[in-house]
Formats: C-alpha cells, sequence, structure tokens
C-alpha cells in the first residue's frame, strides 16, 4: 500500500474511533426544556408523537406489550469495541462516554416512564 | 472447572439437523414401496431436567465462608420456567439416589427455590436433583438474598457471590463459556470480576430499570445491560434467558471495581406506579464523572 492510502486508511479509522454515535435524529439530547416539556408527558405523550419529535429508537418490547425506548449518545469510542473478542479485554474503552434518554410506552402507546441515563466507558457513572 | 454441557454438544446436533433436512426432497423422489413396512416404534421416556447433587453441596460448602462475614445472607437454588408450553405451578424437585433409586423432596418454595440436605449416602452415591418438567424448559441458577431484604433490592457482594458459586460449583446456568474463560478461571479468584465477563440476574417481574448505589453515587444503568440487548440472536439456544425471562433480566457490572461489596442495586419494574405529569426526571441529568 501507498504511503497516501495508508494515511487515509488511518485517518479514516482514527475518524471512526473517535467519533460520536447517536441514536434517533440527536433532539434527544437537544432540545429546549421547553421543548422537552411538551414532547415527554407521561400519561398524555404517545409513541408516535415521540418518534415523531425525536426520530427513531432503539426497542425492546415485552411480551406484555410494554416498550423500553432508549435514545442514546455515545462520544469518544464506538460501543462496537466492547465487543471484538480480545479488545474488550483492554481498558480502552473508558475514553467513552453514554447518554441516554430511556422511555417506558404501555400497551397502548402512551408514555409511562421517563429516565436519563449516564455511563462512563464500561462502567456507569 | 465449569462445564459447557449444551455448548459442547450443539454443533454437530445442528449439523445433523441440517443433513437431515437436505435429506428430505431425495427421500421423497423414492419409488414407493410395493408393501407397506411395518415399523415398530418404541416409546422412550423424556429427560427431565436435572442437576448434580454434589454441585450443589459445593456450592453450600463454599457459600459458608461468606456466610460468616455476612450473616443476614441466604443461599437459596432458583428454578424459572424458561420456556413455554409447562405449567410452573405444577414444578417438583427430588433428590434421586441412583444406586437403590429412594428418593428424598426437598420443600419448593412458591417462588420455585429451595435448598438441599446434607445426606451422606446421596452424595456418596452421586445423586441427582431432578425435576418432573423436560429438559431444556427450566432455568436454574444461584440465588442469595439478605434477610428482610425487598425483592427488589440486593447487594453487589452477593450477586459477585451468586455468580462465583454458580460458575464454579453449582453449574446451574447456561451460559456461552469461550475456551479462554477456563484459564482465566483458574487464575482468577472470581471469574465474575474479570473483565470481560457479564453475568445476569432475573429480577421476580419484567423490568424497566435498575439503579445502582454507594455511598452518594447513584446511577441507572444503561439499557444495553438490560434484556440482554446487546446479544446476538445465534447465541440465544445457549442461555437461558433468550425465551420467556428475557424481560426479567439485568446485568449489574460485577465486573467493575469501583463499585464496592455493599454497593446496592434496586431494580423498577415495568408495573411500578408511572411517573406523574411533572416528573422530576423529565430533565436530562448531568453527567458526572
Amino acid at each position: 500500500m501507498t504511503r497516501p492510502l495508508l494515511h487515509i486508511a488511518a485517518s479514516l479509522l482514527a475518524l471512526s474511533l473517535a467519533a460520536c454515535q447517536s441514536v434517533g435524529n440527536g433532539q434527544a439530547f437537544g432540545q429546549s426544556a421547553a421543548e422537552r416539556r411538551r414532547t415527554l408527558q407521561p400519561g398524555v405523550s404517545t409513541r408516535e408523537q415521540v418518534r415523531r419529535d425525536l426520530g427513531q429508537a432503539t426497542v425492546y418490547r415485552f411480551a406484555d406489550g410494554h416498550e423500553a425506548w432508549s435514545y442514546q449518545s455515545t462520544a469518544g469510542l464506538p460501543k462496537w469495541v466492547q465487543f471484538v473478542p480480545y479488545l474488550n479485554l483492554l481498558p480502552i474503552d473508558y475514553a467513552s462516554r453514554t447518554s441516554e434518554l430511556a422511555l417506558l410506552f404501555d400497551a397502548q402507546g402512551v408514555l409511562r416512564k421517563i429516565e436519563w441515563r449516564n455511563q462512563q466507558g464500561r462502567g456507569v457513572s | 472447572m465449569p462445564r459447557q454441557p449444551l455448548a459442547r454438544h450443539r454443533a454437530p446436533l445442528v449439523l445433523a439437523a441440517a443433513l437431515i433436512l437436505c435429506a428430505r426432497p431425495h427421500a421423497a423422489e423414492a419409488p414407493p414401496a410395493a408393501e407397506p413396512q411395518q415399523v415398530e416404534v418404541t416409546a422412550r421416556e423424556q429427560p427431565m431436567a436435572q442437576k448434580s447433587y454434589r454441585d450443589l453441596l459445593a456450592a453450600m460448602q463454599r457459600f459458608e465462608h461468606y456466610q460468616a462475614a455476612h450473616p443476614d445472607a441466604r443461599l437459596r437454588f432458583r428454578i424459572y420456567q424458561r420456556k413455554d408450553g409447562i405449567d410452573i405451578s405444577q414444578l417438583r424437585v427430588w433428590i434421586l439416589d441412583p444406586v437403590d433409586f429412594h428418593r428424598v423432596e426437598p420443600t419448593l418454595a412458591a417462588d420455585g427455590s429451595f435448598t438441599v440436605p446434607v445426606l451422606a449416602d446421596l452424595r456418596e452415591h452421586d445423586a441427582v436433583v431432578r425435576t418432573n418438567m423436560p429438559d431444556g424448559t427450566l432455568a436454574w441458577m444461584v440465588s442469595i438474598t439478605r434477610v428482610g431484604d425487598d425483592e427488589r433490592h440486593h447487594v453487589m457482594g452477593d450477586l459477585r457471590e451468586a455468580c462465583l458459586l454458580d460458575v464454579d460449583f453449582a453449574h446451574l446456568a447456561r451460559a456461552i463459556k469461550p475456551p479462554a474463560i477456563y484459564a482465566i478461571d483458574a487464575v482468577s479468584s472470581n471469574i465474575c470480576t474479570v473483565r470481560g465477563v457479564d453475568w445476569g440476574f432475573y429480577a421476580e417481574r419484567p423490568v424497566f430499570s435498575a439503579h445502582m448505589s454507594a455511598g452518594d453515587r447513584h446511577v441507572a444503568l444503561l439499557s444495553d445491560r438490560l434484556h440482554a440487548a446487546l446479544a446476538l440472536p445465534v447465541f440465544y439456544p445457549l442461555v437461558d434467558w433468550a425465551y420467556v425471562l428475557r424481560d426479567r433480566l439485568y446485568s449489574p457490572p460485577l465486573n467493575d471495581s469501583s463499585w464496592p461489596d455493599d454497593a446496592t442495586v434496586d431494580v423498577v419494574y415495568v408495573d411500578d406506579p408511572d411517573d406523574g405529569a411533572a416528573s422530576a426526571s423529565n430533565t436530562p441529568r448531568p453527567a458526572t464523572p
């Protein structure tokens, strides 16, 4: 491989390792307080309204019809690093930070619970 | 050493199943036999879920050291419904002597937990702890709780000890154990606190959240640590949680040494009271180092 190609490959690798990842349209962590109060109203907001405002979440469906939605924003090393055999044994993921907005919808699609979470590296902070 | 009963035999089984499926079209093309063949089918007893009595005793013996330091800790063996298709309310458990076939029935609590008596003859005869449910339909786990604690409240040290007892002694839970685990286990005091090793627990009901606390530090686990959110479907047959138990699964970071053994884990159930319209949690929490 020629030197310019090596530089490009190294730059792409560094860029992918340092990139920010997010779920949704980015608004979960970018809304103003007023917008957030309007979007996230327990007992009122519906799945469709939240999807329209915050984009598509990562969804876990419970057997009884409840759904847990997750919007995450990760800065630093991407999460897939944790799942590469042997690479995951190294303490290299402590440079990353993840914030999460977790929502619980009931079987009728109405918002019931809201939780904000933060994690530093592999552990939780 | 931990055993890996399912994973070790899964590949040949899958291969055999694939070969059978591939052979079907050819069988269909074969000309019909001139005379109907008589085939004798012999009924065979379906294997029932069972574990080693000696392994349970080994876990109980190891637990004595832990209980000496934590007198209110209580060890139980738990049985959960792993798959649909059984009536778990009809579950029964026996310690079965394979030599003289006599059996002892431990008392099974309403939550599917039990302990076993220490019986020298059954230990000597390498008895089994057998259920009346088909093999593969149940999930077994070591459980350590504190007397008087709420069912949703747990202590990190108890969870770490329960994991150790399960992996190294009782051999109850199905888990994915790559070869490197055996080498790491041989040199570590607790395999469950090694980086790269994750272990899950089942709450009593479906879980929305799990909160950890130690001193002034209070956090909630990311969704990555709930319901095995990041697991690949290819591994489902090798684990217990992939079927009816998944809603109840949470995986606190046992290997994160920044959480002391007296840290606590409290789960929030899906059916807990809802957040109010003016919920204080409707605000991003500031990131804390």
